[in-house]
Parts: C-alpha cells; structure tokens; sequence
C-alpha cells in the first residue's frame, strides 16, 4: 500500500519536473528524462523515509540518485543543467517555504499563546526549508563528483 | 547589452590576431568569453557551469585566464595585460530571462570548446545563434503546462480530482496573464504578484464552492507554476561550491522575494475570498 502511494507521488511529481522543465523552455529532447528523474527522484525519497532514514538523508541521496540516472539516461552521458535542474525540483520544500511565510505574516497581528505558536511554526518551516535546499544542492554535488570520477570527458563543474 | 551589440567584427578581427599571436588585444577574446558567460547566467545556467565556459573558451583562444568576480548583476573579469598593466572588463548581466534551451546549447559550446579548436570568429557567430534563439515552445503549450505543473503539485499535497480541476484551472489562467504582462515588460515581482493574485483567487473562488476541500494546499499548488526553484538551487550550488557565496546568497534573496509575492497573493485571494 505504501509502495503504491509512493508511485503515485512518483507520477505525480514526474509531471511536476516534467512540465516545469517545459516551462522554463528545456530543450524537447531533455523533457523525457526531466520527467523520468523526477519521478524516480521523488519515489527514492520516499522509499527512504518510508524505510526509516530520516527526511533530509533521504532528500540528499535521491538527489545524487536523480544525477546518476539522468547522466545514464542522457545521450553520450553528458549531464544537462536543465535535466538535473527539473528533476531535482520536486525534491524542494516549497510547501515550508509558503508555510514559513504565512507564519511571517501572521505574526505581527498575533499574540500570547498564538504568537508563540506562529513563531515556533515560522522556525520549524524555516529550518525544514532551509536544511531541504541544502540536501538538494548538496546532493548534487556528491553525484556530480561520482560523476566525474567515472568520466574523463569535460563536463558541468559544480 | 546584447552580444551582437557588444561585439564587432573589428573586435573578432583582433581576436584571430590574438589567437595566432598572443598581445593586448587579448581583451577583446577576453570580452567574448565574457559574452558567452553572461549569456549561460542570464539563461538561468549554474554560475559554475558559466565560468567553466569561460574558462574553457579562452583557454582554447590560448589566452590568460583573468581573475572573474561574479555578482548577480554583473561579471567583472580583470588580470595583468602584456604590457604589465591591469585591465578590467566588465559585462552587465541585467533581468535573468530564464531559457534552458540557450543555458543547454551554452553547455554544449563548454563541451566543444574543452575538446575541438574553435576561432574566436565562429565562437563570436555561434553565440549570436544561440542569442537569438527563440523558445522551442509556444505560448499555449506553456499555458498548458503551468496547468500540468500545478495539478501535479496538488496531488502531491492531496489526491483530489475536485484539487485537480481547480488548480489546474487557476494555473492556465494565470501563466495566460503572466505571458501577457511578460511581452509588456512588466518587472518580474510584480508579474509574479499580479499572476499570483489571479490564480489564488480562482483557486479561492473553486474552494469557496467546494470543489476542493484542502484550503492550503490548494491555494500553494495553484502558483506553483511560478515556483522560483531555479535561482533557489543554482544559490546554494553556488554557495556549495565556495566559490561564489556572494552570488548564492544574491540568487536565494532573490528567490525568497519571488516567494513572498506568491505568498501575498495567496494571503491577499485568501482574505478576498474566504
């Protein structure tokens, strides 16, 4: 049940890295393997956290994941900012950042007891949003270094 | 400034020069690969990815690499001439227009350069090609997949076909005024804002007659499509990298602000409607 869940995501964040990658004018050629990262990516996140690693381990190995299949599925391996830029992007915590906003703009009308939670509410997306992007970025950078330690071709330094 | 403004024949003229025998007018190779990096941070390329063009590009015109210093409006590369002088070139950077489809073509020119010899006068032509290439999508297919991006998003949130339809509906409406106000030249923020507010407010309007019932999540996805996710992670690649922490930190506060106009708008549709 679990694991159909998880495809479900999958799929549904394979549609979100494969539409914004058409949205920020990829090439045709690279909107296939946006899409199939992305949901690859997502679905290995998922299947840590559902295995007990904690959310931001699991965020950061499915981000070097989603490097390695794009560089395996790509023509002549060659790793492309806008695949890799997609796929990664469903990993994101958009969601905290708007929640972390939200509290933000909250605040200044709250106070006592719902002053204290907003702020608790604020800090907890903030460090959620910000410790995410870092998995993300962090990510691909340690699959960019398998990357390269395997090919000797010039490529994206990151 | 554009690359055919910016670079003249007499300019690649000196280059060739340079190529062959290697003088002062270096700069001017200094200057095309300065174009060309610009060109791959304006498309929404990793600052990574636009130094290695550079460096690239004159190592292949055997010219000196200069120190750069990359900022988020700006590149300003400076090093000693042959002459025993200092020189300094700088490149305005201006709005980024993100367009993957030239960042890609930009990180096949890195590839070519690091492996084939190229002239400063076809590296010159090719990167007046790539200025100028137009988006391989056009405005409906776009519109179409704001409406695919964000109806995904909700169902990441909630699987709902009422979240579905609304969403989906919120968000082709608003990336149709976004385009609208991008070909006007309408600041990024406020497009932002203004598309923002459109789909937030349909999304209120469809939650408001029950066609969804997950307030929160139906509102965030109905702007996703706007999402600045590209300059939030090419930020921290930047500042992953040590590199170009001043640069990351540039793109993420950019990025948060992109994120704030969203955000207002949602809070906005939310008090409207709600």
């Amino acid at each position: 049940m679990e694991l159909l869940t998880n495809l479900l995501d999958g799929l549904a964040a394979a549609g979100f890295a494969g539409g914004l990658a058409l949205l920020l004018t990829a090439p045709p050629r690279y909107l296939f393997p946006a899409f199939l990262c992305g949901g690859v990516g997502r679905l290995a996140r998922d299947q840590f956290v559902s295995w007990g690693v904690s959310s931001n381990w699991s965020t950061f190995i499915a981000s070097g994941i989603v490097v390695l299949l794009a560089t395996a599925v790509m023509r002549r391996h060659k790793v492309s900012p806008a695949v890799l830029i997609s796929a990664v992007l469903p990993l994101g915590a958009a969601t905290a950042i708007f929640n972390m906003l939200f509290s933000l703009m909250q605040m200044p009308a709250l106070s006592g007891e719902e002053l204290n939670k907003a702020a608790i509410a604020f800090a907890a997306n903030s460090s959620k949003a910000f410790m995410t992007t870092l998995a993300v970025a962090l990510g691909m950078c340690l699959g960019l270094v398998i990357v390269r330690a395997f090919q000797r071709d010039e490529m994206i330094e990151v | 400034m554009t690359i055919a403004q910016s670079v003249t024949e007499k300019d690649v003229a000196r280059c060739e020069t340079a190529t062959v025998q290697p003088s002062i007018e270096a700069t001017e190779c200094i200057g095309i690969a300065l174009d060309a990096a610009a060109s791959m941070a304006k498309s929404g390329g990793p600052t990574t990815a636009a130094n290695q063009l550079f460096t690239n590009l004159l190592r292949m015109f055997r010219t000196d690499v200069p120190t750069l210093s990359w900022r988020s409006d700006f590149i300003l590369g400076s090093g000693g001439g042959q002459s025993g002088g200092q020189s300094s070139i700088v490149r305005p950077l201006g709005g980024v227009s993100v367009n993957l489809m030239r960042a890609s073509e930009l990180s096949d020119l890195t590839e070519r350069a690091s492996k084939e010899q190229m002239s400063p006068v076809s590296v010159a032509s090719e990167l007046k090609r790539i200025e100028s290439l137009p988006s391989p999508y056009s405005r409906w297919i776009t519109i179409l997949a704001a409406g695919v991006t964000a109806g995904a998003f909700s169902q990441l949130a909630v699987r709902n076909l009422g979240t579905l339809g609304v969403v989906f509906l919120a968000a082709v409406v608003g990336q149709y005024v976004r385009t609208l106000l991008v070909a006007r030249k309408v600041p990024g923020v406020t497009t932002t804002l203004l598309a923002g507010i459109v789909s937030a407010l349909l999304a209120a309007v469809g939650l408001r007659l029950g066609l969804s019932k997950a307030v929160t999540p139906t509102l965030i996805a109905s702007v996703m499509y706007m999402a600045p996710g590209l300059p939030l992670i090419n930020g921290f690649l930047d500042m992953a990298s040590q590199k170009y922490l001043i640069t990351g930190l540039e793109r993420i506060a950019n990025a948060g602000l992109l994120f704030l106009a969203m955000a207002i708008a949602i809070g906005f549709a939310y008090l409207v409607v709600m």
